[in-house]
């Protein structure tokens, strides 16, 4: 059986990827997929703990940590849906898709 | 202490005619028709004194000083043990109660009915009988809460309702600019009364509080006062503790005096009174039962406060005849027929308070009513007079015998009544408020306030019949135009009049002070006196022997005499006499014709000053300075300050920003709650 902490250390690693990825990549693609990175961080973290805690005190099972990868799954379809549509939309009306061109919501 | 629930609808009669026909003009902006609008207006009233009757016979059958309560619901309470304290909206009825219900309905419905009639109703923006009636009942209603009001808390809620709707009556022609000033200036002064009257509802109740008997109700009240009587306050320390400690049934007593003053338009309050410009039936119903009437209720109602207070009882004494007097010698050159009355009233209502503070609350009672049908009907008519002569000015109307004869001849039997002439009610009132001053000498040791009530009765006379004569008489001295169409007013305004001068003349006989019942050999005769006996503190003075009454009553009927001679040798025989006296002493004209320069000494004392420390301090110095450009321009400035200079570059625009931002406050709480969470 794979360590908690080798569990652990990945979705750090991921989350930690992804934040970097949102932060320094200018293609908002690139930025969309780091955002699917930290969402897919956060589910693994979900399901490896839920294998820790996966016995209740009396012995019932457990299964609260999926069901949360389950929602958050569906969570990140509906936001790529959206994002995709920005990014479609955008890429008609712009011909670009850097993000530092999109800030005319500025003072 | 009888339970009863019909005590409830006359106060509920005219306050529900007063709501419909206020929703009427104010809300759904449709008035009633004006031959309705009488029946909407006065069969409330009606109906409130039939109740008024009916509750009047129970008392009776219930024997004399008997009460009715009725107790609607309980309106405030709280605490718990010995300090429980509860005041319930319920109403209470005696037999001072009693005649004043019946008094106020009666007076009520027929100025409302006479108003009907001569109410001018044009197109200016401020007529419209149905407002007059809507507030009139306002003022009626409030007034008879005030009188039935079986607690302090409930009289208050009648008292302040009446100082506001009076003056709101008194100012109805608000785009008359003086009687909308005088008007603001009466609640002003009526303010002052409420809150001196709230001072001493909380002095009462704090103090019967302190010796176990929480309570407000009157009967509580008269129950336990003698526990409190031997109180005493001690002296504020702003006032450097003068003169100690200040006994607590003195300090009661005076608060009640001066705000009975603020009603009743005694010394230094009265100062609104002549400039009021209402209607006349407004000041028909202002200066006779609601506003005058509840300010001389109240010290009648609270006697014993008074009999334990022998300072405060002078005090009201000399203030009384001090009012009386300098009212009636303004009242003596007036010019303007109402403000004329008006200071009549003034006069006469200090009469009364110059028999309560003898001693004669039932006296004080007798001159109130007496006074009150009197007055009422002479204002209405002087209501008909100034109309058809288009003038209120009497030396610009004359030559009016003729065209308003009737007028003319009710005008004279209600002065005559309310001057005094025997066997009229007037002469039996002031008749036996000179006799109660007159056994009260012995307390003050000196004949003055006795001289000043007999001038009173002289000027009085004086007065009235310069009025008429000088009015009615001589040559037409009005505008040609009013000549042609100047006429008695009809139906139903005259015979109002006339069953209201009827009763006013002969309410002394229905009455007469046990002295003339003796000499008529009627046992008994003295039914008013003797049926608010029981709620009033008795006088500690012996009978006056009979030697006494009889030259009383002769000085009286001189007096009487002479003021009337006067007025006619003075305005009728020699007219020239009058301008001449006039121009002999000027500065004494002045004086009386502008009320002795009591509104000047308000102007100085306190609306100049108000008006410098507005001016100059509030407005100038705090609104204008830390107000407005501190908190407001300042406060607004800063804001903009900060925005424009440093807020606005966090908004960049670049997404990837706002993320790094969110990053740092999302890591910032992550490190909050690991290391203090």
């Amino acid at each position: 059986m794979v360590p908690m902490e080798h569990v652990i250390g990945l979705s750090g690693l991921l989350f930690a990827i992804g934040v970097v990825g949102a932060l320094v990549r200018r293609s908002l693609i690139a930025v969309l997929l780091s955002l699917e990175l930290m969402l897919a961080a956060a589910n693994l973290a979900f399901v490896g703990f839920n294998r820790v805690w996966a016995q209740a005190p009396d012995g019932a099972a457990r299964l609260d940590g999926q069901v949360f990868a389950l929602l958050v799954l569906a969570v990140g379809v509906a936001q790529l849906v959206v994002g995709l549509g920005i990014v479609l939309s955008l890429l008609r009306n712009r011909d670009s898709l850097d993000i530092e061109d999109v800030s005319v919501l500025r003072w | 202490m009888v339970e009863v629930e019909i005590l409830r609808w006359i106060v509920a009669l005219p306050l529900a005619s007063a709501g419909l026909l206020g929703f009427g003009v104010a809300v759904l902006r449709r008035e009633v028709a004006p031959r309705s609008l009488v029946w909407w207006s006065t069969l409330p009233l009606v109906g409130g004194f039939a109740l008024s009757w009916y509750a009047f016979a129970k008392l009776v059958q219930h024997g004399g000083d008997a009460l009715l309560v009725d107790n609607l619901y309980s309106w405030v309470g709280g605490g718990v043990g010995a300090a429980a304290f509860s005041a319930d909206l319920a109403l209470q009825l005696d037999s001072l109660t009693a005649v004043m219900c019946i008094a106020i309905t009666a007076v009520g419905a027929l100025v409302l009915v006479h108003a009907s009639a001569t109410l001018p109703d044009d197109d200016r923006p401020d007529s419209g009988s149905q407002r007059f009636f809507c507030l009139a009942n306002l003022a009626l209603a409030s007034a008879l809460l005030a009188v039935l009001a079986d607690n302090l808390l409930v009289f208050f809620l009648g008292w302040v309702c009446l100082g506001l709707f009076g003056s709101v009556l008194m100012g109805f022609w608000y785009s008359d600019e003086t009687s909308a000033d005088a008007s603001s200036a009466g609640f002003i002064a009526d303010r002052f009364g409420d809150w001196v009257l709230l001072i001493v509802i909380l002095l009462v109740f704090t103090s019967l509080s302190g010796v176990g008997a929480p309570t407000v109700t009157f009967r509580g009240i008269q129950a336990h006062f003698p526990e409190i009587a031997g109180l005493a306050l001690e002296a504020p320390v702003w006032l450097g503790g003068l003169g100690g400690a200040w006994p607590l049934p003195s300090l009661l007593a005076l608060g009640v005096l001066v705000a009975a003053c603020t009603r009743a338009g005694q010394l230094p309050f009265q100062v609104w009174w002549p400039q009021a410009g209402g209607p006349a039936p407004a000041a028909a119903l202002v200066q006779s039962v609601t506003s005058v009437g509840v300010g001389i209720y109240l010290v009648c109602r609270l006697s014993y406060v008074f009999a334990l207070a022998p300072e405060a009882a002078t005090a009201m004494a000399w203030l009384g005849a001090a009012t009386a007097l300098l009212a009636a010698g303004a009242a003596a050159v007036q010019r303007d027929l109402l403000r004329l009355l008006t200071y009549s009233t003034m006069s006469q209502l200090g009469l009364a308070l110059l028999a309560a503070g003898c001693g004669a609350y039932g006296v004080a009672l007798f001159q109130l009513l007496a006074h009150a049908f009197a007055k009422v009907a002479l204002l209405l008519a002087a209501g008909t007079l100034v109309q058809q002569a288009g003038e209120r000015d009497i030396w610009r109307m004359g030559g009016l015998r003729a065209p308003l004869w009737r007028t003319h001849a009710w005008m004279w039997v209600a002065a005559l009544t309310l001057a005094g002439l025997p066997p009229l009610a007037g002469f039996f009132a002031q008749g036996e408020v000179l006799v109660s001053v007159a056994r009260a000498d012995a307390v003050f040791e000196h004949r003055t306030l006795f001289w000043i009530g007999l001038g009173v009765v002289a000027l009085t006379a004086f007065t009235l019949a310069r009025a008429l004569f000088v009015a009615f008489g001589g040559d037409a001295r009005a505008t040609p135009s009013f000549r042609a169409t100047v006429a008695d007013p009809g139906r139903p305004a005259m015979p109002v009049l006339g069953v209201l001068t009827v009763f006013a003349a002969i309410a002394g006989l229905l009455t007469p002070p046990q002295f003339w019942g003796d000499v008529l050999g009627v046992a008994g005769s003295d039914s008013l006196g003797n049926f608010v006996a029981p709620v009033l503190a008795a006088a500690p003075f012996e009978a006056t022997d009979s030697g006494a009454r009889w030259r009383t009553a002769g000085l009286q009927v001189l007096a009487f005499g002479l003021g009337l001679a006067a007025a006619w040798g003075l305005y009728v025989a020699r007219p020239v006499l009058a301008d001449r006296l006039a121009m002999r002493l000027p500065a004494l004209h002045r004086l009386l014709e502008r009320g002795f320069y009591v509104d000047a000494l308000w102007r100085w004392l306190v609306v100049r000053p108000v008006r410098f420390v507005s001016d100059r301090v509030l407005y100038r110095g705090l609104d204008r300075n830390v107000i407005d450009a501190g908190a407001v321009t300042g406060g607004a400035n800063l804001l903009r300050g900060v925005a424009s200079h440093l807020l606005k570059y966090s908004q960049s625009g670049l997404t990837q920003g706002y993320l790094l931002t969110m990053l740092v406050g999302a890591l910032a709480i992550a490190l909050y709650l690991a290391r203090w969470g």
